[in-house]
């Protein structure tokens, strides 16, 4: 069962002290009083409130297209702060772009070159933000006007947004963790995975001898992402750097860094700052199935299993409802049989599959569809699974939302008043007829930022009609899932 | 100093021993334009840019951007095609052979590293040893039990290496000798674009994997924290025990080049240094294991 701790818990469940000697010459050991939350019961993070401007730069000139995409950060009380970011993010992408024009040979003639730096905000959480840089360079020259010789690079940068300094790998562990090994083993064991290490390998030049200091990485909620660029030579990175990922689930409590930057009794943004649901500890991974084409039918079917759990009660009510319930020999045999009478026939199909929409929070929507086909006749049904990991309960629509927080008006209110939705134009085309409508409580799923809802009418041909609203214009406030 | 008739003696020979060895000694003299055209497999990149940077007084740096390596097949190919001189590869294919029968072409194969294919297991496997016979009945499905190794009761998974890539062909041609292998488990893993792909499970080390790899890599790179290597027949893959053939997976990565090369020619006097005492220990230097010992 996940533990039910949230961050804004007073009194956390577990502080880690580390006394580190700074020298024999007898200097004050330096320690670090950290709460550290519990990484399996962390439900979710803060998004950092701030506004991003993206600056693009570019041009096009004697057959030279240039660009520049990065963004600038808004938002910090801390204007020093915010400029001493925005400056660095600005300056590197002028360093990435001067590697970039490198590449470009100056003694032929170019007749096409295109040099690009864009950029990706992968992470902004908990007073962190994780920028991503991928620059690239391409170029024709008049003796080899095909040759497209190309090369690329990705890089990334964090930041504490408390004072501007970038953040090194060792700063996402807690201190006195042996985050290289960690690293290592996982990297060696995802070159197993991917056969680099085999003796033709594209991807490596010679074995892996382990990170380096400065080591390129990225980080977001759901990974820790080594990128092995030029200086991790034992790769080929000559057109694209190797990325190995990581899940945060393998690092667990040696994590860091939701907590080192961040304090929940102040807020360093101008503005109030909103939860972002953690994935959870305990997930539902897709690994096996049943995929079968046989000479007039086909199967598909995925399974999957629950991993990292320690929550049988909540396995025991959802594994029923998201496997599937197909009689696949009966359906094998009578597909044979009908080969016998009518062969090279197409007979039917099977098939199953379970999506997931959302696995954080504690939470889960997921959407299980099972069809059959035999002889041109369809029968099929999809299930709509939500589920709180929290509680150990089926979901309904209403506990989306806060008690007392009238949702079933409020939606009607926000679709017609936002023209995003289209509600408008629905009702004008009949798409939509609102008497008798109801918004049905079993039949929805939902996302980190949004919900699904059927808006039923009753009588009508096509009863069901699926709807999104953003939790944006909900309001996280009115929000059960948010608390 | 008075130096006595019979030190002045022991000095002269030991002089003249001093200025013979230096006159013998065996590295080529070249230039990048003499230096023989050079391709091979991956596996031997390091080992190639350690020759041009010790032949040719080249930096690391540039020995990397002078040696390029397009992989086995494709050397052997442009070896036939006259494209290079020399390559550092695996021993040829029956397909390269027959390539180069089809353009008259004879290779001279001559063994330069060696090489040998290891088996791996979780550190805490208590299995420390697998003769042949059972690794080969494991991969076959005949034997799918650790406690028939005397290890505990638990299943056996015997992971692969994709078909038709390095690691796959040798543990069929040197290890399974042409005997049939079980299916490769596999396991499902999300496309891009949604659904799932079959593809063959990877080696996961956990307490019931066993899996295999080159030396040359696992040996350099291979976490012994967490990763052993099996014994074959009793018999540790070590350097040494590799070196002289003890252990039983031994193979080497060889130098080819034509028949037809000339006696003195560059890519002779490449494979002459590599064979000598010097190039040996260059190589020993740069992680491979020398040639017979």
């Amino acid at each position: 069962m996940l533990a039910t701790v949230s961050c804004d818990t007073a009194g956390t469940t577990q502080e880690e002290i580390y006394k580190e000697e700074l020298s024999e010459a007898g200097e004050e050991a330096e320690t670090e009083l950290l709460d550290i939350m519990p990484f399996n019961g962390r439900r979710f993070i803060y998004r950092n409130s701030l506004e991003v401007e993206y600056k693009e730069e570019s041009s096009n000139d004697n057959n030279k297209n240039t660009s520049k995409y990065y963004p600038q950060i808004i938002g910090l009380i801390n204007k020093d702060v915010e400029k001493r970011v925005n400056e660095s993010i600005a300056s590197y992408v002028d360093v990435l772009y001067g590697e970039a024009e490198a590449f470009i040979p100056s003694g032929d003639i170019i007749t096409r070159a295109n040099l690009s730096v864009s950029t990706n905000i992968a992470y902004s959480c908990n007073n962190v933000i994780f920028i991503q840089y991928y620059s690239g360079a391409s170029y024709d020259t008049d003796r080899e006007p095909d040759s497209n010789m190309h090369a690329g690079a990705e890089r990334a940068e964090g930041f504490d947004l408390n004072t501007g300094n970038k953040l090194e790998l060792k700063d996402l562990f807690i201190k006195g963790t042996d985050y290289e090994n960690i690293i290592n083993n996982h990297i060696i064991m995802d070159i197993i995975k991917y056969n680099y290490d085999d003796p033709d390998s594209m991807y490596m030049n010679k074995p892996f001898q382990g990170i380096k200091e400065n080591q390129n990485f990225s980080f977001d909620e759901n990974y820790l992402t080594i990128i092995m660029d030029e200086s991790n030579d034992e790769f080929n990175t000559y057109e694209n750097s190797i990325m190995i990922t990581i899940p945060l689930r393998e690092i667990g409590d040696k994590l860091a860094i939701f907590d080192r930057y961040f304090d929940e009794d102040i807020n360093i943004f101008e503005n109030k700052r909103v939860k972002f649901l953690m994935p959870n500890y305990m997930y539902y991974k897709k690994n096996d199935g049943i995929f079968d084409v046989g000479e007039n039918y086909r199967i598909y079917i995925e399974e999957g299993k629950f991993l990292n759990s320690d929550n049988a009660e909540a396995e025991n009510i959802l594994e029923p409802m998201i496997s599937h319930n197909m009689d696949v020999e009966g359906f094998k045999e009578r597909a044979d049989l009908f080969n016998k009478s009518y062969p090279g026939e197409h007979y039917g199909e099977i098939y199953h599959s379970a999506d997931i929409m959302i696995q954080s929070g504690g939470y889960l929507s997921m959407i299980v569809y099972s069809a059959i086909e035999e002889n041109e006749i369809v029968t099929g049904e999809q299930r709509y699974i939500n589920f709180n990991l929290n509680n150990n309960k089926i979901m309904t629509l209403k506990d989306i939302f806060t008690d007392g927080y009238d949702y079933k008006n409020e939606i009607i209110k926000i679709l017609k008043e936002n023209d995003k939705y289209n509600y408008n134009y629905y009702l004008y085309n009949s798409s939509i007829v609102e008497e008798g409508m109801v918004l049905l409580e079993d039949k929805f799923y939902f996302g980190n930022n949004y919900v699904y809802i059927d808006l039923y009418q009753p009588g009508q041909e096509n009863p069901d009609f699926f709807i999104w609203i953003e939790f944006e214009d909900i309001g996280y406030e009115n929000l059960a899932i948010y608390q | 100093m008075i130096i006595s008739n019979f030190n002045k003696k022991l000095l002269l020979i030991a002089l003249s021993a001093l200025i013979l060895s230096s006159c013998t000694k065996t590295s080529p003299s070249f230039t990048k334009d003499s230096y023989p055209r050079v391709d091979g497999s991956t596996a031997t990149i390091p080992l190639s840019e350690n020759l041009a940077t010790n032949l040719l007084f080249m930096s690391p740096e540039e020995a990397k951007n002078f040696i390029k390596h397009n992989t086995t097949h494709n050397a052997y190919e442009n070896l036939i095609d006259g494209k290079v001189d020399i390559i550092f590869v695996t021993e040829p294919s029956a397909e390269e052979m027959s390539m180069a029968e089809a353009r008259g072409i004879e290779f001279e194969v001559v063994p330069i590293v060696k090489e040998a294919f290891v088996f791996l297991v979780n550190k805490d496997n208590p299995v420390t040893n697998i003769s042949a016979e059972d690794i080969r009945a494991i991969y076959q499905g005949r034997i799918n039990n650790w406690k028939d190794l005397g290890g505990p009761d638990k299943e056996i998974i015997a992971y692969q290496r994709p078909e038709n890539s390095g690691s796959q062909t040798i543990m069929q041609s040197q290890v399974m000798k042409g005997l049939q292998m079980a299916d490769a488990p596999s396991e499902l893993r999300p496309m891009a674009m949604g659904g799932l792909v079959d593809v063959i499970a990877s080696y996961d080390n956990s307490d019931r994997a066993i899996g295999y790899s080159v030396y040359y890599y696992a040996n350099s790179m291979y976490s012994k924290n967490t990763i052993k290597f099996i014994n074959v027949d009793g018999v540790e893959p070590s350097n040494e025990n590799i070196s002289s053939g003890k252990y039983p997976f031994t193979s080497a990565y060889y130098a080819v080049i034509k028949k037809s090369e000339p006696e003195n020619s560059n890519a002779r006097k490449l494979l002459s240094f590599i064979l000598s005492e010097e190039g040996q220990a260059l190589a020993e230097k740069s992680g491979y294991v020398p040639i017979g010992r």
